[in-house]
């Protein structure tokens, strides 16, 4: 495969996001415009720009109509899509890292880090229908998680919102309540720091990756472990094929020791890995610098994946990637 | 979910032009459009016209078609006016494949006009086939080149239609914004890579796995092997039985050097092994690989050297159908012999008139030097000595 590569950023990648039909693609990278491209063919369609921070990470609604953004400018914003404007500012006291749309977009979970004195929260906003009625209150605010939360997805039914981060725990949260439901297991769980997760399109299950070189699969009711995918390097994004029995991991090395070593010593690649034997498929390679954000498109004909590097690169699979025989 | 086909829309249109055509065919006269306004009209017209729809714009025959031929032109300018918001993006993927075709058909009225003689009139229509159930579409036209040939050129295209949902099409057609908006042309912020990434299967998948069923095919025949009773796994170095192969014999590096000495003795099979151990162990500096001696790196060259210098005989003055056998058997009558070589020329195959023989003991060699110097050998003297050494050795 010939990959597109967008270079829309001037700083490296941190999060990319499909649309629902997959036709768009949105990256946030540590400049301060998220920007939107056509996933077909990699043109650049918009920018969003308002932030004044580095963006840390977005959602699109179903119908593809509102994105919302988390900043490290301690704010998160709601988009129009197709234009561009701003509609909404969500001000916090902490940057805003990890921010989702709950089933029916009515609600949204956001995380803010632990900052100054604040402790690291999340946060459940209800967002109107009409944005002249949107408030800035919190539904719910969630607390008593030590260490920076990197990212809060919701559950099935938006019963349950999923914590992982810097603690290397998974937690799952009662959304009536508010209180602590599951926690991961110690001994079989992640022991460094979770940077990324990713939930299954039908949401039974969902993929971590962490810090301690490994990316575990979960159940999403029980918390059960399911499937472990051990590497070489530090995993920093991770996805599920929507279509395949394939998850993907990106990650590499620190990128204080890129320039210190030869590329091929980086494991800048993407790695794809069989979701049920857990073997190693192949790699993609092209980054030449860790890969902080990875997405399927969709309907898993093609993905992308977002480095440190500042180019987001699109792959549209060759046939013989959908006729892999383990 | 609706299927866009690409060409689908424009083709209604031209469709209707068609048609108006007919109710104005004598209203206008051939030069009803002014001369000068003709050269925006055929810009603007094939910047639009639909690709596939030349042949029903072949050159009239007759001069009364000729007046149709205009007032089509202008009939289509109008409704591919508006067609054009819509297609922005196909009449440029189309414009090329104009570019050619407007060579022919418009310039058709100007070339009587500019009394040119109308070669292309005479070519024959351009022939469009398919899209087949493969999505294979061939286009046949013929066209003059420069040398004033005819010539044919089919082109086959594959049509792909992709289904797309309504709100995505609707989502195409959205306005740029923000710094998309104000990008320059030549930005090139998306570029398809030059380089083809392939998904990368070889890395550890395929070693792994193949490692991992050599090692299990190994269990597998040791078992047999020791189940069975007959050895199937026999060390061809040590002799040892269903222990290891031949590659992996702990003893190797001393077991080729025994070969070459007593090349005739028959390989000895426990004992040697532990003689070898002993040795093994004497000399424990590290030798480095290419200096080892062994079965696996015959082709080191301190290997070769020394085979060839072990009481090795030099034989000049060969006649040229001498071959090794025949030197094997002349030599054979002293003693034991561990090489025979007749020099051939690589090229020819023939003789190059000298060989050598490696004796097992030394005095064999010593008798069959007095004996067979100066000997008469297929009415050649020969001419038999001790080779001498590599100069570096």
């Amino acid at each position: 495969m010939r990959p597109i590569l967008m270079k829309g950023h001037e700083r490296p990648l941190t999060f990319l996001r499909y649309n629902r039909d997959g036709d768009l693609l949105f990256s946030c990278a540590k400049d301060h415009t998220p920007t939107v491209w056509y996933a077909d063919n990699g043109e650049r369609l918009g920018t969003y720009r308002g932030h004044n921070g580095a963006v840390w990470t977005c959602d699109v609604s179903r119908d593809s109509a509102r994105l919302i953004t988390g900043s490290a400018d301690q704010t998160a914003k709601l988009w129009d899509v197709s234009t561009g404007r701003e509609l909404f500012s969500f001000r916090f006291d902490a940057p805003a890292r990890s921010v989702e749309f709950g089933i029916g977009d009515t609600l949204a979970v956001v995380t803010t880090d632990n900052f100054m004195d604040h402790v690291p929260t999340v946060q459940v906003k209800r967002i109107a229908d009409d944005i002249e009625d949107q408030t800035e209150e919190s539904a719910l605010v969630i607390t008593g998680i030590k260490g920076r939360i990197n990212r809060a997805v919701w559950g099935p039914l938006n019963r349950t919102i999923i914590t992982a981060g810097e603690d290397a725990t998974i937690r799952i949260w009662d959304t009536e309540t508010g209180k602590l439901m599951k926690e991961s297991d110690k001994e079989s769980g992640h022991q460094k720091t979770i940077s990324s997760l990713s939930k299954s399109s039908d949401w039974s299950h969902f993929i971590t990756g962490s810090l301690d070189k490994s990316a575990k699969l979960w159940d999403t009711r029980t918390l059960t472990l399911i499937k472990t995918y051990v590497t070489e390097r530090p995993v920093n994004a991770v996805d599920i094929s929507p279509t395949h029995d394939t998850v993907v991991l990106g990650g590499g090395q620190d990128a204080m020791n890129v320039t210190m070593t030869d590329r091929r010593a980086g494991k800048f690649e993407a790695k794809f890995y069989h979701k049920i034997l857990q073997e190693e498929i192949g790699g993609v390679k092209g980054h030449f610098g860790p890969i902080n954000a990875l997405a399927f498109n969709p309907d898993g004909r093609s993905f992308s994946s977002g480095g440190e590097d500042g180019y987001v690169r699109l792959h549209h699979f060759d046939h013989d990637y959908f006729n892999i025989k383990m | 979910m609706q299927p866009i086909h690409n060409t689908a829309p424009v083709r209604a249109s031209s469709r209707i032009t068609i048609h108006e055509n007919h109710a104005h065919i004598k209203a206008k006269p051939r030069n009803h459009i002014p001369r000068r306004t003709r050269p925006a009209i055929k810009k603007k017209t094939y910047a639009t016209r639909p690709p596939n729809h030349v042949s029903h714009l072949q050159p009239p025959k007759s001069p009364n078609a000729r007046g149709r031929r205009t007032n089509r032109t202008t009939n289509r300018d109008r409704l591919d006016g508006k067609e054009a918001c819509r297609n922005r993006t196909m009449a440029a993927a189309a414009a090329m494949q104009l570019q050619q075709q407007h060579h022919r058909t418009e310039r058709w009225g100007d070339l009587l006009d500019d009394g040119e003689l109308g070669l292309e009139a005479l070519l024959p229509p351009k022939v469009v086939v398919g899209p087949d159930a493969q999505g294979l579409k061939k286009v046949i036209e013929y066209r003059i080149d420069d040398d004033g040939n005819k010539v044919k050129v089919t082109t086959t295209t594959r049509v792909r239609t992709v289904r797309r949902s309504k709100r995505a099409i609707e989502r195409r057609a959205w306005a740029k914004f923000g710094d998309a908006a104000t990008e320059v042309a030549g930005s090139r912020l998306t570029m398809v890579s030059t380089e083809e990434i392939i998904l990368d299967r070889t890395s550890r998948d395929s070693s792994s796995s193949g490692s991992k069923n050599d090692e299990a095919s190994n269990d597998s025949l040791t078992k047999t092997n020791k189940d069975g009773g007959g050895f199937l796994m026999v060390c061809r170095t040590c002799g040892k039985k269903g222990d290891h192969w031949t590659s992996k014999c702990p003893y190797k590096d001393l077991a080729s050097q025994q070969s070459l000495t007593s090349l005739d003795m028959p390989p000895s099979s426990d004992d040697s092994a532990s003689q070898g151990g002993g040795a093994d162990n004497k000399s424990a500096a590290y030798v480095p690989k290419f200096r080892r001696l062994g079965p696996d790196n015959t082709s080191g060259a301190e290997v070769m050297r020394r085979r060839n210098d072990e009481n090795s005989i030099r034989v000049t003055n060969l006649s040229e159908d001498t071959r090794d056998p025949d030197l094997a058997e002349l030599f054979g009558q002293f003693g034991p012999l561990s090489r025979v070589f007749v020099a051939l020329d690589r090229a020819t195959g023939v003789s190059r008139g000298f060989g050598f023989v490696n004796f097992v003991h030394r005095e064999d060699g010593e008798r069959a030097i007095r004996k067979l110097d100066k000997y008469g050998y297929d009415n050649l003297i020969l001419h038999v000595e001790w080779a001498a050494p590599r100069p570096n050795n």
